[in-house]
Protein backbone atom coordinates (compact mmCIF):
# COMPACT_ATOMS: atom_id res chain seq x y z
CA UNK A 1 0.00 0.00 0.00
CA UNK A 2 1.56 3.08 -0.91
CA UNK A 3 1.27 6.28 1.17
CA UNK A 4 -1.45 8.86 0.25
CA UNK A 5 -1.46 12.54 1.24
CA UNK A 6 -3.02 12.39 4.57
CA UNK A 7 -0.25 10.24 6.00
CA UNK A 8 0.53 11.58 9.04
CA UNK A 9 3.30 9.49 10.39
CA UNK A 10 6.08 7.94 7.79
CA UNK A 11 8.87 5.66 8.37
CA UNK A 12 11.27 4.79 5.20
CA UNK A 13 13.86 2.32 5.28
CA UNK A 14 14.62 2.57 8.95
CA UNK A 15 17.58 0.70 10.14
CA UNK A 16 18.44 0.27 14.30
CA UNK A 17 20.87 -1.26 15.55
CA UNK A 18 21.84 -2.79 19.14
CA UNK A 19 25.60 -2.46 19.14
CA UNK A 20 26.30 -4.89 16.15
CA UNK A 21 23.13 -6.57 15.62
CA UNK A 22 20.62 -5.17 13.32
CA UNK A 23 17.32 -4.33 15.61
CA UNK A 24 15.45 -3.22 12.62
CA UNK A 25 16.63 -4.11 8.54
CA UNK A 26 15.00 -1.16 6.91
CA UNK A 27 11.43 -1.07 8.55
CA UNK A 28 8.70 1.09 6.04
CA UNK A 29 5.47 1.58 6.92
CA UNK A 30 3.11 4.86 7.63
CA UNK A 31 0.03 6.44 9.77
CA UNK A 32 -2.85 7.97 7.60
CA UNK A 33 -4.97 10.98 9.90
CA UNK A 34 -7.10 8.87 12.08
CA UNK A 35 -6.23 5.17 11.38
CA UNK A 36 -6.06 2.81 13.97
CA UNK A 37 -2.76 0.47 12.64
CA UNK A 38 -1.39 -2.77 14.18
CA UNK A 39 2.11 -3.81 14.36
CA UNK A 40 2.11 -7.10 14.92
CA UNK A 41 4.50 -9.85 15.49
CA UNK A 42 6.46 -12.29 17.94
CA UNK A 43 8.81 -11.39 20.66
CA UNK A 44 12.21 -9.87 19.31
CA UNK A 45 10.41 -9.20 16.14
CA UNK A 46 11.21 -5.28 16.24
CA UNK A 47 8.16 -3.83 17.24
CA UNK A 48 8.76 -2.40 20.26
CA UNK A 49 12.32 -0.80 18.75
CA UNK A 50 9.88 0.73 16.22
CA UNK A 51 8.20 2.49 18.28
CA UNK A 52 11.31 3.40 20.65
CA UNK A 53 13.27 4.67 17.38
CA UNK A 54 10.15 7.09 16.40
CA UNK A 55 9.83 8.49 20.32
CA UNK A 56 13.81 8.95 20.44
CA UNK A 57 14.86 6.54 22.92
CA UNK A 58 16.58 4.57 20.31
CA UNK A 59 18.89 6.20 17.87
CA UNK A 60 18.25 5.61 14.28
CA UNK A 61 21.24 4.70 11.94
CA UNK A 62 19.77 4.81 8.61
CA UNK A 63 16.62 5.88 6.91
CA UNK A 64 14.27 8.75 7.24
CA UNK A 65 11.68 9.24 10.04
CA UNK A 66 8.81 12.36 9.64
CA UNK A 67 5.25 13.68 11.00
CA UNK A 68 3.62 15.69 8.15
CA UNK A 69 6.69 15.77 6.12
CA UNK A 70 8.54 17.06 9.54
CA UNK A 71 11.66 14.80 10.40
CA UNK A 72 12.01 12.72 13.55
CA UNK A 73 15.35 11.65 12.83
CA UNK A 74 17.66 12.45 16.20
CA UNK A 75 15.05 14.64 18.08
CA UNK A 76 15.12 13.84 21.41
CA UNK A 77 12.20 12.37 23.54
CA UNK A 78 10.86 15.34 24.81
CA UNK A 79 11.15 17.07 21.33
CA UNK A 80 9.30 14.51 19.86
CA UNK A 81 6.24 14.62 22.59
CA UNK A 82 6.32 18.42 21.40
CA UNK A 83 5.64 17.56 18.02
CA UNK A 84 2.34 15.36 19.53
CA UNK A 85 3.74 12.20 19.62
CA UNK A 86 2.79 10.55 22.80
CA UNK A 87 3.97 6.74 23.36
CA UNK A 88 2.50 5.12 26.06
CA UNK A 89 5.12 2.77 27.20
CA UNK A 90 5.57 -0.90 27.66
CA UNK A 91 5.17 -1.59 31.49
CA UNK A 92 2.60 1.40 31.58
CA UNK A 93 5.62 3.69 34.24
CA UNK A 94 2.90 5.03 35.74
CA UNK A 95 4.44 7.19 38.99
CA UNK A 96 3.18 5.24 41.32
CA UNK A 97 3.67 7.59 44.19
CA UNK A 98 1.79 9.78 42.65
CA UNK A 99 -2.14 9.80 42.88
CA UNK A 100 -3.87 9.11 39.64
CA UNK A 101 -4.78 12.91 39.31
CA UNK A 102 -1.45 14.18 39.37
CA UNK A 103 -0.25 11.43 36.83
CA UNK A 104 -3.20 12.66 34.42
CA UNK A 105 -1.84 16.18 34.77
CA UNK A 106 1.47 15.18 33.98
CA UNK A 107 0.85 14.12 30.70
CA UNK A 108 -0.27 17.97 29.92
CA UNK A 109 3.10 18.91 31.03
CA UNK A 110 4.05 20.69 28.22
CA UNK A 111 1.02 21.76 27.44
CA UNK A 112 0.31 23.66 30.84
CA UNK A 113 3.55 24.74 29.90
CA UNK A 114 1.65 26.75 27.68
CA UNK A 115 -0.56 28.16 29.81
CA UNK A 116 -3.49 26.36 28.06
CA UNK A 117 -4.65 25.30 31.52
CA UNK A 118 -8.93 25.88 30.71
CA UNK A 119 -8.47 23.26 27.76
CA UNK A 120 -6.45 21.18 30.19
CA UNK A 121 -9.05 21.42 32.82
CA UNK A 122 -11.46 20.20 30.06
CA UNK A 123 -9.64 17.37 28.98
CA UNK A 124 -9.57 15.90 32.35
CA UNK A 125 -12.99 15.86 33.29
CA UNK A 126 -13.40 14.02 29.80
CA UNK A 127 -10.63 11.81 30.33
CA UNK A 128 -12.02 11.15 33.89
CA UNK A 129 -15.56 10.79 32.21
CA UNK A 130 -13.80 8.49 29.82
CA UNK A 131 -12.61 5.93 32.45
CA UNK A 132 -15.10 5.74 35.45
CA UNK A 133 -12.21 3.79 37.27
CA UNK A 134 -9.64 6.68 37.26
CA UNK A 135 -12.59 9.67 38.20
CA UNK A 136 -13.35 7.04 41.55
CA UNK A 137 -9.41 6.38 42.45
CA UNK A 138 -8.41 9.82 41.72
CA UNK A 139 -6.57 10.79 44.88
CA UNK A 140 -5.10 7.25 45.49
CA UNK A 141 -1.59 6.78 44.85
CA UNK A 142 -1.40 5.23 41.20
CA UNK A 143 0.80 2.17 42.48
CA UNK A 144 -2.22 1.31 44.27
CA UNK A 145 -4.25 0.41 41.24
CA UNK A 146 -4.38 -2.91 39.52
CA UNK A 147 -2.93 -3.87 36.18
CA UNK A 148 -5.52 -3.11 34.19
CA UNK A 149 -6.24 0.32 35.81
CA UNK A 150 -2.90 1.60 35.91
CA UNK A 151 -3.19 0.92 31.95
CA UNK A 152 -6.08 2.62 31.55
CA UNK A 153 -4.39 5.40 33.59
CA UNK A 154 -1.60 5.51 31.10
CA UNK A 155 -3.90 5.89 28.26
CA UNK A 156 -5.17 8.46 29.40
CA UNK A 157 -2.25 10.23 30.85
CA UNK A 158 -1.22 9.65 27.28
CA UNK A 159 -4.18 11.16 25.87
CA UNK A 160 -4.20 14.59 28.42
CA UNK A 161 -0.92 15.44 26.04
CA UNK A 162 -3.48 15.59 22.92
CA UNK A 163 -1.38 14.00 20.77
CA UNK A 164 -1.41 14.19 16.84
CA UNK A 165 -0.85 10.20 17.16
CA UNK A 166 -0.47 7.55 19.88
CA UNK A 167 1.93 5.41 20.20
CA UNK A 168 0.68 1.91 21.89
CA UNK A 169 3.19 -0.79 23.48
CA UNK A 170 1.45 -3.87 24.32
CA UNK A 171 -1.52 -2.20 26.18
CA UNK A 172 -2.64 -5.73 26.86
CA UNK A 173 0.17 -7.18 27.79
CA UNK A 174 -0.41 -9.77 31.23
CA UNK A 175 -3.69 -8.42 31.43
CA UNK A 176 -6.83 -10.60 31.73
CA UNK A 177 -8.69 -11.30 28.63
CA UNK A 178 -11.64 -9.97 29.81
CA UNK A 179 -9.45 -6.57 30.22
CA UNK A 180 -7.51 -6.74 26.92
CA UNK A 181 -10.97 -6.31 25.12
CA UNK A 182 -11.76 -3.50 27.43
CA UNK A 183 -8.81 -2.19 27.04
CA UNK A 184 -8.82 -2.59 23.00
CA UNK A 185 -12.63 -0.99 22.99
CA UNK A 186 -11.34 1.77 24.72
CA UNK A 187 -9.12 1.72 21.53
CA UNK A 188 -11.12 1.33 19.57
CA UNK A 189 -13.82 4.45 20.64
CA UNK A 190 -10.33 6.91 20.60
CA UNK A 191 -10.16 6.26 17.13
CA UNK A 192 -13.76 7.31 16.99
CA UNK A 193 -12.91 10.72 18.77
CA UNK A 194 -10.39 11.23 16.05
CA UNK A 195 -7.18 10.23 17.44
CA UNK A 196 -4.72 8.15 15.42
CA UNK A 197 -3.03 5.25 17.06
CA UNK A 198 -0.18 2.66 15.95
CA UNK A 199 -0.78 -0.02 18.39
CA UNK A 200 2.05 -2.63 18.85
CA UNK A 201 0.72 -5.69 20.18
CA UNK A 202 1.28 -9.52 20.31
CA UNK A 203 -1.75 -10.88 20.73
CA UNK A 204 -2.62 -10.42 16.73
CA UNK A 205 -5.69 -11.32 16.70
CA UNK A 206 -7.12 -8.93 19.08
CA UNK A 207 -5.20 -5.91 17.72
CA UNK A 208 -6.35 -6.74 14.05
CA UNK A 209 -9.73 -7.00 14.83
CA UNK A 210 -9.68 -3.11 15.98
CA UNK A 211 -6.90 -1.69 13.50
CA UNK A 212 -7.96 -0.74 9.97
CA UNK A 213 -4.87 -2.03 8.54
CA UNK A 214 -1.68 -3.94 9.84
CA UNK A 215 1.89 -4.43 9.40
CA UNK A 216 3.55 -7.91 10.19
CA UNK A 217 7.02 -7.64 11.63
CA UNK A 218 9.30 -10.61 11.62
CA UNK A 219 13.10 -10.22 13.07
CA UNK A 220 13.30 -6.68 12.14
CA UNK A 221 11.36 -6.64 8.72
CA UNK A 222 7.94 -5.53 7.45
CA UNK A 223 6.95 -9.21 5.85
CA UNK A 224 3.27 -8.16 5.51
CA UNK A 225 1.21 -5.44 5.25
CA UNK A 226 -2.42 -5.12 4.39
CA UNK A 227 -5.80 -3.78 5.44
CA UNK A 228 -6.69 -5.64 8.56
CA UNK A 229 -9.59 -8.01 7.48
CA UNK A 230 -7.24 -9.11 4.45
CA UNK A 231 -4.43 -10.30 6.91
CA UNK A 232 -6.86 -12.12 9.05
CA UNK A 233 -7.72 -14.22 6.22
CA UNK A 234 -4.37 -14.51 5.23
CA UNK A 235 -2.76 -18.11 5.57
CA UNK A 236 0.13 -17.57 7.06
CA UNK A 237 -1.29 -15.42 9.53
CA UNK A 238 -3.36 -17.59 10.78
CA UNK A 239 -0.67 -20.16 10.84
CA UNK A 240 1.47 -18.06 12.96
CA UNK A 241 -0.82 -16.92 14.94
CA UNK A 242 -2.17 -20.64 15.72
CA UNK A 243 1.46 -21.56 15.81
CA UNK A 244 2.07 -19.23 18.25
CA UNK A 245 -0.84 -20.51 19.98
CA UNK A 246 0.51 -23.88 20.74
CA UNK A 247 4.03 -22.96 22.28
CA UNK A 248 2.14 -20.45 25.02
CA UNK A 249 -0.10 -22.66 25.95
CA UNK B 1 -1.37 31.25 46.30
CA UNK B 2 -2.62 30.84 42.29
CA UNK B 3 -5.81 29.21 41.75
CA UNK B 4 -6.29 28.38 45.47
CA UNK B 5 -3.53 25.62 45.25
CA UNK B 6 -2.33 25.61 48.87
CA UNK B 7 -3.63 22.74 50.38
CA UNK B 8 -5.32 23.04 54.31
CA UNK B 9 -2.17 20.84 55.34
CA UNK B 10 0.23 23.02 54.06
CA UNK B 11 -1.13 26.31 55.58
CA UNK B 12 -1.17 24.18 59.17
CA UNK B 13 2.22 23.41 58.35
CA UNK B 14 3.39 26.78 57.83
CA UNK B 15 1.46 28.67 60.68
CA UNK B 16 2.59 25.69 63.54
CA UNK B 17 6.29 26.09 62.18
CA UNK B 18 5.92 30.32 62.24
CA UNK B 19 4.57 30.01 65.57
CA UNK B 20 7.68 27.67 66.83
CA UNK B 21 9.85 30.07 65.59
CA UNK B 22 8.18 32.55 67.53
CA UNK B 23 7.84 31.08 71.00
CA UNK B 24 11.12 29.46 70.53
CA UNK B 25 12.65 33.32 69.91
CA UNK B 26 10.84 34.98 72.59
CA UNK B 27 10.57 32.39 75.28
CA UNK B 28 14.66 31.25 74.50
CA UNK B 29 17.42 33.82 75.81
CA UNK B 30 20.17 31.76 76.07
CA UNK B 31 23.03 32.94 73.79
CA UNK B 32 24.22 29.40 73.58
CA UNK B 33 20.42 28.20 72.37
CA UNK B 34 19.86 30.74 70.23
CA UNK B 35 23.26 29.96 68.22
CA UNK B 36 22.73 26.62 67.77
CA UNK B 37 19.01 27.51 66.74
CA UNK B 38 20.77 29.67 64.11
CA UNK B 39 23.41 27.11 62.99
CA UNK B 40 19.89 24.79 62.17
CA UNK B 41 18.80 27.04 60.34
CA UNK B 42 22.26 27.76 58.21
CA UNK B 43 22.39 23.85 57.78
CA UNK B 44 18.49 23.72 57.24
CA UNK B 45 18.43 25.78 54.37
CA UNK B 46 22.00 23.58 52.04
CA UNK B 47 19.55 20.64 53.76
CA UNK B 48 16.47 21.74 51.75
CA UNK B 49 17.70 22.34 48.64
CA UNK B 50 19.56 19.09 48.82
CA UNK B 51 16.38 17.28 49.86
CA UNK B 52 14.93 18.48 46.91
CA UNK B 53 17.73 17.19 44.86
CA UNK B 54 17.75 13.76 46.31
CA UNK B 55 13.70 13.30 46.74
CA UNK B 56 13.02 14.61 43.73
CA UNK B 57 15.49 14.59 41.14
CA UNK B 58 16.82 11.29 42.47
CA UNK B 59 20.56 12.67 42.58
CA UNK B 60 22.86 12.85 45.27
CA UNK B 61 25.40 15.19 45.78
CA UNK B 62 28.41 14.96 47.73
CA UNK B 63 29.96 18.76 47.02
CA UNK B 64 27.36 20.86 48.80
CA UNK B 65 29.77 21.85 51.63
CA UNK B 66 31.24 23.30 48.76
CA UNK B 67 29.07 25.42 47.57
CA UNK B 68 27.88 26.46 51.12
CA UNK B 69 31.62 27.17 51.19
CA UNK B 70 31.68 29.11 47.84
CA UNK B 71 28.91 31.50 49.44
CA UNK B 72 30.92 31.89 52.27
CA UNK B 73 34.48 33.12 50.92
CA UNK B 74 32.37 34.94 48.44
CA UNK B 75 30.69 37.00 51.29
CA UNK B 76 34.04 37.21 52.46
CA UNK B 77 36.36 38.39 50.13
CA UNK B 78 34.09 40.97 48.44
CA UNK B 79 33.39 42.54 51.47
CA UNK B 80 36.45 42.40 53.31
CA UNK B 81 38.60 43.54 50.17
CA UNK B 82 36.46 45.28 47.60
CA UNK B 83 33.58 46.97 50.67
CA UNK B 84 31.04 45.46 48.48
CA UNK B 85 27.51 45.63 50.69
CA UNK B 86 26.89 42.34 52.07
CA UNK B 87 23.73 41.67 50.78
CA UNK B 88 24.80 42.53 47.27
CA UNK B 89 28.55 39.98 47.96
CA UNK B 90 25.23 37.28 48.87
CA UNK B 91 23.41 37.83 45.67
CA UNK B 92 26.77 37.76 43.78
CA UNK B 93 28.19 34.76 45.66
CA UNK B 94 25.02 32.87 44.86
CA UNK B 95 25.30 33.66 40.98
CA UNK B 96 28.65 33.10 40.50
CA UNK B 97 28.13 29.35 42.77
CA UNK B 98 24.87 29.05 40.91
CA UNK B 99 27.15 28.74 37.56
CA UNK B 100 29.69 26.70 38.62
CA UNK B 101 27.10 24.04 39.83
CA UNK B 102 25.90 24.78 36.15
CA UNK B 103 29.01 24.05 34.39
CA UNK B 104 29.25 20.75 36.66
CA UNK B 105 25.98 19.34 36.32
CA UNK B 106 25.76 19.90 32.86
CA UNK B 107 28.23 17.23 31.41
CA UNK B 108 26.88 14.94 34.44
CA UNK B 109 23.46 15.11 34.78
CA UNK B 110 23.06 14.48 30.83
CA UNK B 111 24.59 10.78 31.65
CA UNK B 112 21.99 7.97 33.63
CA UNK B 113 23.44 7.07 36.69
CA UNK B 114 25.28 8.54 40.12
CA UNK B 115 27.58 10.63 37.82
CA UNK B 116 26.39 13.52 39.62
CA UNK B 117 27.56 12.14 42.82
CA UNK B 118 31.00 11.69 41.14
CA UNK B 119 31.17 14.98 39.76
CA UNK B 120 30.35 17.16 42.87
CA UNK B 121 32.99 14.63 45.64
CA UNK B 122 35.57 15.81 42.73
CA UNK B 123 34.41 19.36 42.87
CA UNK B 124 33.97 19.66 46.52
CA UNK B 125 37.79 18.60 47.31
CA UNK B 126 38.82 20.89 44.72
CA UNK B 127 37.13 24.07 46.55
CA UNK B 128 38.18 22.31 50.10
CA UNK B 129 41.63 22.97 48.30
CA UNK B 130 41.30 26.19 46.35
CA UNK B 131 40.38 27.67 50.35
CA UNK B 132 43.77 26.48 51.32
CA UNK B 133 45.72 26.77 48.61
CA UNK B 134 44.55 30.04 46.99
CA UNK B 135 45.97 31.93 50.24
CA UNK B 136 46.57 35.49 48.05
CA UNK B 137 42.63 35.46 48.31
CA UNK B 138 41.15 33.01 50.93
CA UNK B 139 44.59 33.45 53.32
CA UNK B 140 44.98 29.72 53.91
CA UNK B 141 43.99 27.75 56.49
CA UNK B 142 44.56 30.66 59.31
CA UNK B 143 41.13 32.02 57.23
CA UNK B 144 39.31 35.75 57.06
CA UNK B 145 38.73 37.70 60.10
CA UNK B 146 36.77 40.63 60.57
CA UNK B 147 33.44 39.87 57.88
CA UNK B 148 30.95 42.49 58.30
CA UNK B 149 28.18 41.46 60.14
CA UNK B 150 24.64 42.10 57.98
CA UNK B 151 22.06 44.70 58.56
CA UNK B 152 18.90 45.70 57.89
CA UNK B 153 17.54 48.82 57.99
CA UNK B 154 20.13 50.39 60.41
CA UNK B 155 20.06 47.51 62.48
CA UNK B 156 23.08 45.77 62.85
CA UNK B 157 22.22 41.53 63.11
CA UNK B 158 25.31 41.58 65.73
CA UNK B 159 24.22 39.14 68.44
CA UNK B 160 22.60 35.45 68.14
CA UNK B 161 19.43 36.59 68.69
CA UNK B 162 19.11 39.62 65.82
CA UNK B 163 20.28 36.88 63.48
CA UNK B 164 17.96 34.42 64.73
CA UNK B 165 15.25 36.80 63.97
CA UNK B 166 16.81 36.97 60.06
CA UNK B 167 17.41 33.56 59.48
CA UNK B 168 14.63 31.33 61.00
CA UNK B 169 11.80 33.90 59.00
CA UNK B 170 14.76 33.39 55.79
CA UNK B 171 13.70 29.31 56.31
CA UNK B 172 10.54 29.81 56.66
CA UNK B 173 10.09 31.44 53.53
CA UNK B 174 12.43 28.88 51.71
CA UNK B 175 10.12 26.17 52.76
CA UNK B 176 7.10 27.87 51.36
CA UNK B 177 9.11 28.57 48.13
CA UNK B 178 10.12 24.95 48.41
CA UNK B 179 6.81 23.55 48.55
CA UNK B 180 5.44 26.10 45.66
CA UNK B 181 7.85 24.35 43.60
CA UNK B 182 7.07 20.76 44.64
CA UNK B 183 3.11 21.75 43.94
CA UNK B 184 3.98 23.45 40.65
CA UNK B 185 3.93 21.97 37.30
CA UNK B 186 7.37 21.59 37.39
CA UNK B 187 7.90 19.78 41.05
CA UNK B 188 4.95 17.73 39.16
CA UNK B 189 8.03 16.65 36.70
CA UNK B 190 10.28 16.30 39.38
CA UNK B 191 8.34 13.95 41.54
CA UNK B 192 8.23 12.02 38.25
CA UNK B 193 10.66 11.80 37.33
CA UNK B 194 12.71 10.91 40.17
CA UNK B 195 10.78 7.61 40.69
CA UNK B 196 10.19 6.70 37.33
CA UNK B 197 11.81 8.63 34.71
CA UNK B 198 10.18 6.49 31.45
CA UNK B 199 6.84 7.92 32.54
CA UNK B 200 8.59 11.65 33.08
CA UNK B 201 9.95 11.35 29.60
CA UNK B 202 6.92 9.99 28.29
CA UNK B 203 5.01 12.89 29.39
CA UNK B 204 7.67 15.45 27.39
CA UNK B 205 9.34 16.56 30.48
CA UNK B 206 13.24 17.23 29.50
CA UNK B 207 14.75 15.36 32.33
CA UNK B 208 18.39 16.53 31.84
CA UNK B 209 17.35 20.10 31.83
CA UNK B 210 14.89 19.06 35.17
CA UNK B 211 17.69 17.66 37.22
CA UNK B 212 20.30 20.83 35.90
CA UNK B 213 17.42 23.25 37.59
CA UNK B 214 17.19 21.29 40.70
CA UNK B 215 20.99 20.92 40.96
CA UNK B 216 21.38 24.29 40.13
CA UNK B 217 18.82 25.52 42.59
CA UNK B 218 20.44 23.74 45.61
CA UNK B 219 23.54 24.94 44.94
CA UNK B 220 22.46 28.43 44.62
CA UNK B 221 20.72 27.89 48.05
CA UNK B 222 23.47 26.50 49.74
CA UNK B 223 25.55 29.09 49.08
CA UNK B 224 23.45 31.68 50.14
CA UNK B 225 23.20 29.77 53.64
CA UNK B 226 26.91 29.97 53.06
CA UNK B 227 26.85 33.89 52.98
CA UNK B 228 24.65 34.07 56.18
CA UNK B 229 27.25 31.92 57.88
CA UNK B 230 30.15 34.24 56.93
CA UNK B 231 28.41 37.53 58.35
CA UNK B 232 27.06 35.37 61.72
CA UNK B 233 30.43 34.24 61.96
CA UNK B 234 32.29 37.02 61.05
CA UNK B 235 35.03 34.74 60.44
CA UNK B 236 35.76 31.69 57.65
CA UNK B 237 38.31 29.64 56.98
CA UNK B 238 38.90 26.45 55.48
CA UNK B 239 37.82 23.79 58.11
CA UNK B 240 33.98 23.47 58.44
CA UNK B 241 33.51 23.02 54.45
CA UNK B 242 35.16 19.83 54.23
CA UNK B 243 34.01 16.84 52.69
CA UNK B 244 32.77 15.75 56.37
CA UNK B 245 29.82 18.26 56.44
CA UNK B 246 28.58 16.96 52.88
CA UNK B 247 28.26 14.20 54.75
CA UNK B 248 26.93 15.42 57.06
CA UNK B 249 24.24 17.34 55.09
CA UNK B 250 23.64 14.01 53.26
CA UNK B 251 22.85 12.40 56.58
CA UNK B 252 20.69 14.99 57.29
CA UNK B 253 18.32 14.64 54.12
CA UNK B 254 18.28 10.93 55.16
CA UNK B 255 17.71 11.02 58.37
CA UNK B 256 14.70 13.68 58.27
CA UNK B 257 13.04 12.37 54.96
CA UNK B 258 13.39 13.39 51.78
CA UNK B 259 9.91 13.36 49.92
CA UNK B 260 8.91 16.47 52.38
CA UNK B 261 9.91 19.95 52.77
CA UNK B 262 9.67 19.10 56.65
CA UNK B 263 12.57 16.18 56.44
CA UNK B 264 15.46 18.39 55.91
CA UNK B 265 14.15 20.48 58.25
CA UNK B 266 13.63 17.78 60.95
CA UNK B 267 17.00 16.41 59.75
CA UNK B 268 19.13 19.31 60.08
CA UNK B 269 17.70 19.54 63.50
CA UNK B 270 18.39 16.20 64.94
CA UNK B 271 22.40 16.10 63.14
CA UNK B 272 23.01 19.40 64.13
CA UNK B 273 22.20 18.80 67.85
CA UNK B 274 23.92 15.32 67.79
CA UNK B 275 27.09 17.59 66.63
CA UNK B 276 27.19 19.17 68.87
CA UNK B 277 26.29 16.58 71.57
CA UNK B 278 29.48 14.41 70.13
CA UNK B 279 31.67 17.69 70.58
CA UNK B 280 30.49 18.51 73.85
CA UNK B 281 31.58 14.75 74.68
CA UNK B 282 34.81 14.80 73.29
CA UNK B 283 35.61 17.60 75.04
CA UNK B 284 35.19 15.59 78.56
CA UNK B 285 36.02 11.85 77.81
CA UNK B 286 38.99 12.31 75.60
CA UNK B 287 38.41 8.38 74.04
CA UNK B 288 35.28 9.97 72.43
CA UNK B 289 37.68 12.00 69.90
CA UNK B 290 36.89 11.33 66.07
CA UNK B 291 34.00 9.11 66.97
CA UNK B 292 31.43 11.61 65.11
CA UNK B 293 32.74 10.64 61.64
CA UNK B 294 31.70 7.02 63.42
CA UNK B 295 28.68 8.46 64.22
CA UNK B 296 27.39 9.63 61.64
CA UNK B 297 28.52 6.61 59.50
CA UNK B 298 26.18 4.40 61.87
CA UNK B 299 22.93 7.15 62.13
CA UNK B 300 23.13 6.67 57.98
CA UNK B 301 23.40 3.28 57.89
CA UNK B 302 20.78 2.48 60.23
CA UNK B 303 18.48 5.06 58.78
CA UNK B 304 18.88 3.35 55.46
CA UNK B 305 18.47 0.03 56.39
CA UNK B 306 15.17 0.31 58.56
CA UNK B 307 13.33 3.32 58.34
CA UNK B 308 14.56 4.84 54.42
CA UNK B 309 11.88 7.36 54.35
CA UNK B 310 13.45 9.03 56.99
CA UNK B 311 11.73 10.48 60.12
CA UNK B 312 8.93 12.70 58.03
CA UNK B 313 7.45 10.53 56.23
CA UNK B 314 4.79 11.54 53.50
CA UNK B 315 1.10 10.20 53.81
CA UNK B 316 1.11 8.02 50.78
CA UNK B 317 3.59 5.51 49.76
CA UNK B 318 3.36 2.59 47.42
CA UNK B 319 1.98 -0.69 48.50
CA UNK B 320 0.22 0.80 51.21
CA UNK B 321 -3.54 -0.27 51.37
CA UNK B 322 -5.85 2.52 50.27
CA UNK B 323 -7.21 3.90 53.08
CA UNK B 324 -10.76 4.20 53.81
CA UNK B 325 -11.27 7.63 54.73
CA UNK B 326 -9.81 9.20 51.92
CA UNK B 327 -9.40 13.44 52.75
CA UNK B 328 -12.00 15.36 51.14
CA UNK B 329 -10.85 15.51 47.55
CA UNK B 330 -9.67 18.11 45.95
CA UNK B 331 -11.56 18.90 42.40
CA UNK B 332 -10.06 18.30 39.30
CA UNK B 333 -9.71 22.23 38.58
CA UNK B 334 -7.97 22.62 41.86
CA UNK B 335 -5.45 20.35 40.66
CA UNK B 336 -5.03 21.98 37.30
CA UNK B 337 -4.94 25.17 39.21
CA UNK B 338 -1.66 24.77 41.26
CA UNK B 339 -0.39 23.70 38.10
CA UNK B 340 0.55 26.93 36.02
Amino acid sequence: MTPDGRSLLRLSSVRVFYDSVEALKGVSLHVNEGEIVALVGANGAGKSTTLNAICGLTPVRAGEMTLQGQSLTGLRPDQVVRLGITQVPEGRQIVGEMTVLDNLVLGAYLRLRAREKAAVREDLERILGMFPILQERRNQAAGNLSGGEQQMLAVGRALMARPRLLLLDEPTIGLAPRLAHQILDTVAGLRAQGTTILLVEQNVLASLRVADRGYVLETGRVVLEGPSDELLRNRDVQRAYLGKDYEEV
Amino acid sequence: MRGGGWARSRILGLTLFAAAIFTFGLTVHSGYLLGMAVLIALHALVALGLGLLMGWAGQISLGHAGFYGLGAYASAILTTRFGLNPWLALVLGAVGTGLIAFAVGKPTLRLRGHYLAMGTLGLGLIIWTVFNQAATWTEGPSGIRDIPVLSLGGLALDNDQRFYWLIWPVVLVAVMLAGNLINSRMGRALRALGENEGAAAAAGVDVARAKLGVFTLSAVLASIAGSFYAHYVTFVNPSPFGFALSIQLMTMVVVGGEMTVWGPLVGAGVLTVLHQVLAISAQRIPAMEGLEVVAYGAVLVIFLLFRPQGLVAPLRRRGAPPRAAEPPAPRADEVVGEAS
